[in-house]
């Protein structure tokens, strides 16, 4: 007996209608995978799962054992999203990123949205990311987020709403093509009646956006992929997207900065480089600029970035336009720069720097998810819906000393998307990172990282905290059937 | 991508260097296998002492002491699974792909998918869920797959050079080490020894190092000490002689040579090729054979160091 689908009893559900009947997009899907018996789906199953571990396709866990390496769970249910509203998500994007790029070229230059008043000056003065030592630096043609991955999340009616933006080094987009290489091998069934758009010209795309930001007159310019190292957790993606583009690997100590010119030490002497796409954090990116205590960075490489010497994507201090206290600023950004209405909705944001919102976070503790600003990791959070009487009223009081470091969300029912679960399919929740490129143009991969969060009811969809991936079909039509 | 960079070179270096160390392990520890089940019954402790003096083809690795059983059980664990060995087959993989996870962006994914594999099949040995004897012969074939993958799908540019010349070197050495310790017992005159179990020596040399029905090929059936010493020394076209090792390492070194002016290495492989191709009647006239491999295994050594300082510390 195929295995029984169900719908989920909260929020949306992405594939199925509230009669546990397939939507629409859906409905070849549910057809082909219920044609499978649990047999057969566990041997190919299991063949996914060798597959990965065979190909070596994992990240690194940090806190256990040296290096430790996992495979990253792969739920094969796909997410389907049709063609009209992905044009429209793309549109949401393109803007979002658009207006994201001006803010960080005004706030390392005129400063315009601060003299006016649009962002608080103090607001992103304060911010850990807002390097001021890069005031007056502007990148070439004043990109300074080459790659960019837009969190979303599905609201209650459907709707695509943005949780937050990764403007530094964001990553899973080689498990977006890993996902797709592995489901058309191990489901190749599935496929059959489906225009699915292509995923692979990612590695192109990069290399074009890379080769666009080149310094000024370098045509054919050297670009390397930097990263922190072997240890890193998200290596597997550092050197995935290397060999798919057919540049070098590098890591500091491969990198030496003479006269304001960045160089790798190779076989053949040392030969210049000009486009550093790099996955090291501001931070760690030059010991003489930033933290001194650095052995991943290239004592020098600020200084030769200023000096228009090589381009550095992402470019640092791009950190601060993904800050959580100046999200909630990202649709006044929008009208600011682009005299647009936001496209894309964004998570209602209450904000403690403004008194209306401070008086409604303070009455609603108890229904509002309220974070500090500079939190990570979940300090300093209180999750309202589910916190007890005695600790709303010891966040109260650490709340009304201070209220302009907290901002506050109401606690979204994201949606949720059918994933099979040993047995049987299930619904989990799922939220979803397209990579936005900006080059020439900006461009979007059809398609992004789904992460779904395996554990029933749990809305974590962290790799690290139980959380696995699906492939994401943006369909080149509808359904051809 | 043309351009390598000297940490990747070192890498890609190392990994020919540890898979053509695993390939030549895993070949030796069969060809004791075999050779324990044919002469424990003639003489088991020629065949005790086949297992102990692996110590010597791979220095720094624990002596394993005992009778014939004790030794070959202690052996087959220490020498493929690693367990308090740091050259073992296991180790060798390990460090393998390390190096190729250092470098896969000059790799195919096919390649890497077999290093990979072949890593995962010698760890479920290592956490006791297959036994060394029923790894052994599939370890083997693994290996063999890897070469045969390199071989077909690698394109070769510079580092593939390097790749070759981590394997070249490395079997050069190991078959200078193999002769230098394995062949001097087996030269003493035939009367003084049974003929069965010294042929089945010579045999155990030959096929230790990957060449005995290439020897065959070349000499017929007859076995002789010096013969063989000749054919793994000075043959031109048997894959696993110093002399193709040299030639190899000589060819390798001309695609990277820089402008005109020769390299340190280059000077010593030349050097070495030269001995090798014009001074062969000398060297097979002399008595000290051991001395004439421990000379020849450390000009292997400096040109290892050569190649470190010329290529990988830039």
């Amino acid at each position: 007996m195929a295995p029984l689908w169900k719908a989920a009893e909260k929020g949306y559900d992405e594939a199925l209608a509230s009669d546990d009947a397939a939507r629409g997009l859906y409905r070849s899907v549910v057809e082909g995978l219920g044609s499978f018996d649990q047999a057969e789906v566990r041997r190919r199953e299991a063949l996914q799962e060798v597959s990965l571990v065979n190909q070596g396709i994992t990240f690194t866990v940090y806190g256990e054992e040296e290096g430790t390496e996992r495979t990253f769970p792969f739920d094969f249910v796909p997410r389907i999203i049709g063609s009209d509203e992905w044009v429209a998500l793309e549109r949401g994007l393109i803007q979002r990123v658009t207006a994201i790029n001006l803010f960080l070229e005004d706030v390392y230059g005129d400063q315009r949205c601060l003299r006016e008043n649009i962002v608080p000056f103090d607001l992103v003065m304060s911010r850990s990311d807002f390097r001021r030592e890069l005031i007056g630096t502007r990148p070439r043609h004043g990109v300074f987020t080459h790659i960019t991955g837009v969190d979303l999340l599905r609201g209650e009616q459907g709707e695509f709403m943005v949780l937050e933006d990764n403007c530094r080094c964001p990553s899973g987009v080689s498990y977006v093509l890993e996902n797709r290489n592995l489901l058309s091998r191990v489901f190749p069934e599935i496929f059959a009646n489906y225009g699915v758009q292509p995923v692979d010209t990612y590695p192109q795309m990069l290399l074009d956006a890379l080769t666009f930001a080149a310094p000024r007159g370098r045509e054919r310019p050297s670009i390397a992929v930097l990263t922190p190292g072997l240890n890193n957790s998200a290596y597997f993606e550092h050197s995935f997207l290397a060999r798919e583009m057919g540049v070098p690997l590098v890591e500091g100590r491969d990198l030496i900065v003479e006269n304001d010119q960045v160089s790798m030490r190779t076989t053949r002497g040392r030969q210049r480089v000009d486009v550093l796409y790099r996955r090291v954090d501001d931070a760690f990116l030059d010991p003489v600029v930033f933290n001194a205590g650095s052995l991943l960075g290239v004592p020098g490489l600020i200084h030769a970035w200023r000096a228009g010497n090589i381009t550095i994507a992402n470019a640092p201090g791009a950190g601060v336009a993904d800050d959580k206290s100046i999200y909630p600023w990202m649709p006044d950004l929008i009208r600011f720069f682009l005299d647009e209405e936001p496209l894309l909705a964004q998570v209602h944001t209450y904000i403690g720097r403004k008194p209306e919102d401070a008086a409604f976070i303070r009455d609603n503790l108890d229904s509002l998810v309220v974070k500090l600003t500079d939190g990570a990791g979940g300090y300093g959070m209180l999750v309202g819906p589910t916190a007890s009487k005695s600790e709303i009223a010891e966040f109260a009081t650490v709340f009304n000393a201070k209220p302009d470091s907290y901002i506050a969300q109401p606690l979204v029912e994201f949606s949720s998307h059918p994933t099979w679960v040993g047995d049987h399919y299930a619904p989990r929740h799922v939220d979803m990172r397209p990579f936005v490129l900006y080059g020439e143009s900006i461009r979007v991969l059809p398609g992004g990282l789904t992460r779904v969060a395996l554990r029933e009811g749990s809305y974590v969809v962290n790799s690290s905290q139980g959380g696995g991936s699906k492939d994401t079909w943006v369909l080149a039509e509808e359904l051809l059937r | 991508m043309s351009v390598m960079l000297s940490r990747s070179a070192e890498n890609i270096y190392w990994m020919g260097r540890y898979l053509e160390r695993a390939a030549n392990l895993c070949r030796m520890l069969q060809v004791a296998e075999q050779l324990t089940v044919e002469i424990r019954g003639l003489e088991p402790e020629a065949a005790t002492r086949f297992w102990s003096d692996f110590s010597y083809v791979f220095p720094g690795s624990p002596p394993v002491r005992g009778g014939v059983d004790e030794v070959r059980f202690a052996g087959l664990h220490a020498w493929l699974l690693g367990q308090g060995n740091t050259l073992s087959v296991a180790t060798s993989i390990h460090h393998a792909r390390e190096n190729a996870r250092a470098i896969r962006e000059y790799l195919t994914r096919e390649v890497f998918e077999q290093i990979n594999e072949c890593w995962l099949t010698l760890d479920a040995g290592v956490r006791g869920e297959a036994s060394p004897e029923n790894l052994l012969g599939q370890v083997q074939h693994a290996i063999f797959g890897i070469g045969g993958t390199i071989g077909r799908t690698l394109i070769r540019d510079e580092a593939w050079v390097f790749l070759d010349l981590g394997v070249m070197l490395e079997r050069v050495y190991r078959v200078l080490l193999l002769l230098k310790h394995r062949l001097p017992p087996l030269m003493a005159t035939p009367e003084e020894i049974d003929i069965p179990v010294h042929h089945a020596l010579l045999r155990a040399v030959l096929r230790s190092a990957g060449s005995l029905e290439n020897y065959r090929r070349v000499h017929g059936a007859a076995l002789a000490p010096r013969q063989v010493w000749s054919f793994l020394f000075f043959d031109q076209e048997s894959p696993h002689s110093v002399a193709f090792g040299v030639s190899q390492l000589e060819a390798d070194l001309a695609r990277i040579e820089r402008g005109s002016v020769l390299t340190e290495s280059a000077r010593l492989v030349g050097r070495l090729a030269s001995q090798l191709r014009f001074e062969a009647q000398d060297m097979l006239g002399r008595h000290d054979f051991e001395a004439v491999c421990a000379g020849l295994a450390s000009d292997v050594d400096r040109i290892h160091e050569s190649l470190t300082r010329l290529y990988f510390t830039v």
